[in-house]
């Protein structure tokens, strides 16, 4: 049984087919892909799986259950993890305190525990901050612990969003344009960073980039979209030749040209 | 013709006539109601003022009218060229300032005004004093043909206005440049720009013409109901709870809202007579149904950056 | 040196040193001055208001314009429990607490599937209703003993002291309700609950995407902002000899005013609580005994200040004297916030 399947899944945003009858797998331990061009459906397709929106039809299945039942927040106990195109970080709040909202989402203590500073509290506190510093230091962003997470720079900051990512115990990262923004060093230093995340949390990842230098090296197999839907699967070097995939990045090119809004 | 029913209160000639009644002060709350859209979908701000300007509007127009004798046109036009004044002032000197900030904050400036347009309202002219309202149209009535109902000139002119003004509305936002303007602010302000939109005019025109259009309700109103700073000021609850029907956005949605409200807080006054507050009660149940009954739908009436 | 200054600012022994010796002044003040008594208790009930928006507003980032209602529900049940039911302020206090904190939850409902315009406007519409015709009608006589309203809450006796007609004993008590509170509060907001509130202000999707029941916290944070302001209405009750709760001083302008005075020293923070009520007694006495400002005038320049504030300094008045402590302090270590980045107005 894969780890993630889903069937059908179709959406439609007005006038506009959004996803339509998108199918794939994701098996323990793979990387998939997920590539197109701009407006094919890709973020479409996370918020589907992450629980942000409902689609029109179709199922998701994750570890064997169904999650057209279960709520955003469900959903990631389950062990759904995501980070976001264009960054959705607690800003106010520092990079430390950020990678400990799941954890306290996952943790047992009521607010009167809290407030009255009881033992227990004192404990799970300890415990929390403990895991949230280990992945601080995994990911080398302890010297900035203590920091404003909009303080920091935008590699910084998509370092805090995966950091968070996963303190939710994830078993499928979603990983939303996580090379957007970055220059050619710090992509290839999150090349380097993903065999290691999933070596050391053991977690699978469905990645969405538009670098191909990022995609090819770190995915096993990839899913092309266009228009909602997937054209071409494949592994890397064969999607690469894929002449079905060329035309419709190049069609990106001659769309952009007419003014067709992506 | 019609036979009372057995039901006390419940004649068919009380029904229709406190309908009447519902649908002209309806009427009113959907014209500040239009204007509180209109100037949330243009400038995405809520103004919770709304009242409030219409309210200090109105008392100008009381005091060209009736303190210094003016005719009652001239007082009126009094009201509306200090709504537009206010609407401007807002706008330009207190909303402005805070573009980008998050919508509290704008928020808290719109209460803030409502708090001391009342307050110096009340230095001016007297929180509980009384007022006499300014009148356009008689107070005479006439009858319904055939029905054993009397409905004022003035509640009529108060339904041709409104329709007329909304439908106004609703066509200088469909037909004319401006309207295209202004719809093209209200989707995206950046792309507006782009086109050459000049966001910050018609951002103050909208609040201008919203402001009018409180200044408007409030003098037409004031016959109706009690001529107080606070009175009128809270005009602004059955304003947003008609733009809630409205969902926000939808012009005539907020007309038909407001309409239904001022009929259903007017219905249990059959039964209850006037007791204290009960269309308060009104209001908040319709306010609570709306909502409920919207709860599935995202709330895309929220601005997006 | 910069280093060590950091720590000391970043840390929460900082705040020790300003809650110290407040709370030192405050213990004195009351024997102190005894024809301030009065109002120096009225100070902590306030301050109790402010802190409960502190609570929704700063925290959590819901927009409530019915505080006051709040309060007034915690006074007239607290007030009935005494007067008509014979039950000691002890056992009813808790009560008119929970049951504010009920009807914060009822009006948080409606918060969970609306965003903040739509949400200030139940909450408004909750102040009206209650101001209009809860609060007044015979339908709700059984709580507010409308028209007459309560009268006869006697003050509680503790280990056998008498609180009624003794103003310093009933400054004592509102003082440690108060202090009570903000401790509540401080350890809320520096543990789970107080990120996880924190979170939700700056990120709903984040939030729930990162496993937080939205549904659960906003309620929390609607009950326990209003179970403070139930405290404040609790202490209202007895607050007059002739224990009396009319329900004048909970009418919507009221929850309009406290939220303006709430903006104005800075929701963000807690301290600002106290600033906010002594800022709501003391100002009106300060422009009409020592500025000479008439009376109807005060409100006026509460407003006009709260607008020309939020334009101007964003963060309310503590917010501004923190960010200049800062950066006098920590020579420029942290960043001053950019404008518009999201800055605290609210």
């Amino acid at each position: 049984m894969a780890l993630l399947e889903v069937r059908d899944v179709s959406i439609r945003f007005g006038g506009v087919q959004a996803l339509d009858r998108v199918s794939f797998d994701l098996n323990r331990g793979e990387v998939l892909g997920l590539i197109g061009p701009n407006g094919a459906g890709k973020t479409t397709l996370f918020n589907c799986i992450s629980g942000v929106i409902a689609p029109d039809s179709g199922s998701m299945r994750f570890r064997g259950r169904d999650l057209s039942r279960m709520k955003t927040h469900q959903r990631s106990m389950l062990g759904i993890a995501r980070t976001f195109q264009n960054l959705q970080l607690f800003g106010r709040m520092t990079v430390q305190e950020n990678l400990m909202v799941p954890l306290d989402a996952r943790a047992h203590r009521g607010v009167v525990a809290d407030a009255l500073h009881l033992p227990r509290a004192r404990t799970e506190e300890r415990k929390a901050l403990e895991k949230a510093r280990a992945i601080l230091h995994f990911l080398g962003l302890l010297p900035h612990a203590g920091t404003p997470a909009w303080d920091l720079s935008v590699g910084q900051q998509r370092r805090v969003e995966l950091g968070r990512a996963l303190c939710n115990k994830p078993q499928l990262l979603l990983l939303d344009e996580p090379a957007a923004g970055l220059d050619a060093a710090e992509t290839a230093e999150l090349a380097a960073l993903l065999p290691r995340i999933q070596e050391r949390f053991g977690v699978s990842i469905l990645l969405v980039d538009h670098d191909m230098a990022l995609v090819m090296q770190a995915c096993h197999y990839l899913y092309v979209l266009d228009f909602g839907r997937l054209i071409a699967q494949g592994r890397p070097e064969q999607v690469r030749e894929n002449e079905q995939v060329i035309a419709a990045y190049l069609g990106e090119q001659g769309r952009k040209r007419e003014g067709v809004k992506l | 013709m019609h036979e009372a029913l057995a039901l006390g209160n419940f004649t068919v000639g009380n029904i229709l006539s406190y309908t009447a009644a519902g649908i002209a002060t309806g009427c009113l709350y959907a014209l500040a109601a239009l204007g509180l859209v209109f100037i949330f979908r243009v400038s995405g701000v809520l103004n919770f003022g709304q009242g409030a300007v219409g309210m200090f509007a109105t008392f100008c127009a009381y005091q060209v009218s009736i303190q210094w004798g003016a005719p009652a046109v001239l007082g009126v036009l009094a009201a509306l060229v200090v709504g537009a004044a206010l609407g401007y002032v807002i706008e330009r000197f207190t909303i402005r300032p805070l573009e980008g900030k998050p919508t509290v904050a704008k928020v808290i400036v719109t209460v803030g005004w409502l708090l001391a347009l009342q307050q110096v309202a009340g230095i001016i002219w007297g929180n509980n004093a009384y007022h006499q309202a300014v009148r356009l149209v008689s107070k005479a009535g006439f009858n319904l043909p055939g029905i054993d109902v009397v409905i004022g000139y003035d509640q009529l002119a108060v339904i041709i206005i409104t329709v007329v003004l909304a439908l106004g509305l609703a066509a200088l936002l469909r037909y004319t440049t401006i309207g295209l303007q202004m719809r093209a602010v209200a989707d995206s302000p950046s792309t507006g720009k782009l086109w050459g939109v000049r966001v910050n005019r018609i951002t103050s025109l909208s609040w201008m013409t919203g402001s009018v259009m409180a200044a408007i309700a409030g003098v037409l109103i004031t016959p109706f109901i009690n001529f107080t700073p606070t009175a009128l000021t809270i005009i602004v609850i059955h304003a947003l709870a008609a733009a809630l029907i409205g969902n926000l956005v939808s012009l005539p949605l907020t007309l038909v809202g407001g309409i239904v409200l001022g009929v259903v807080e007017n219905l249990p006054r059959i039964p209850f007579g006037s007791v204290g507050g009960i269309d308060s009660a009104a209001v908040f149940i319709v306010i609570l149904v709306v909502l409920l009954a919207r709860a599935k739908r995202l709330a895309s009436a929220v601005r997006t950056v | 040196m910069r280093r060590g200054m950091s720590l000391l600012l970043g840390s929460p022994r900082a705040v020790w040193l300003l809650a110290i010796p407040a709370l030192a002044v405050g213990i004195v003040l009351g024997p102190l001055f005894p024809q301030q008594q009065l109002t120096l208790t009225d100070v902590f009930i306030a301050g109790l208001l402010v802190l409960s928006l502190v609570v929704l507003t700063g925290f959590t980032g819901q927009i409530s314009l019915c505080q006051a209602t709040f309060q007034g529900l915690g006074a007239f049940v607290a007030g009935n429990l005494v007067a008509y039911h014979g039950l000691s302020w002890w056992v009813a206090a808790p009560v008119a607490i929970a049951a504010a904190a009920l009807l914060g939850v009822l009006v948080g409902l409606p918060a969970l599937r609306l965003r903040g315009l739509q949400l200030a406007i139940v909450t408004l519409a909750v102040a009206v209703v209650f101001d209009n015709y809860v609060f007044y009608t015979p339908h709700f006589r059984w709580l507010t003993h409308a028209p007459e309203f309560v009268a006869g809450a006697r003050r509680p006796t503790l280990l056998g002291l008498e609180f009624q007609n003794r103003p310093l004993r009933f400054y004592y008590l509102a003082l440690a309700v108060f202090v009570l509170a903000l401790l509540v509060v401080r350890n809320v907001r520096r543990g789970k609950t107080g990120r996880v509130l924190r979170a939700l202000r700056d990120s709903e999707v984040a939030s729930s995407v990162n496993g937080l029941d939205l549904t659960r916290y906003k309620l929390l944070a609607f009950g326990l902002s209003a179970a403070i302001a139930g405290a404040s209405g609790a202490l209202l009750a007895i607050r007059f000899d002739a224990g009396s709760v009319s329900p004048s001083p909970f009418d919507f302008v009221h929850s309009l005013n406290i939220t303006a005075i709430a903006v104005l020293v800075g929701v963000n923070f807690i301290p600002a609580a106290v600033i906010g009520g002594i800022l709501d007694r003391y100002f009106q006495v300060l422009a009409t005994d020592v500025l000479h400002i008439a009376f109807d005038w005060v409100p006026l320049i509460l407003a006009a200040a709260l607008i020309a504030q939020i334009v101007l300094a964003p963060e309310g008045l503590w917010g501004a004297l923190r960010h200049t402590y800062y950066s006098l302090l920590a020579r420029g270590a942290p960043k001053i916030l950019p404008a518009g980045s999201g800055a605290e107005g609210g």
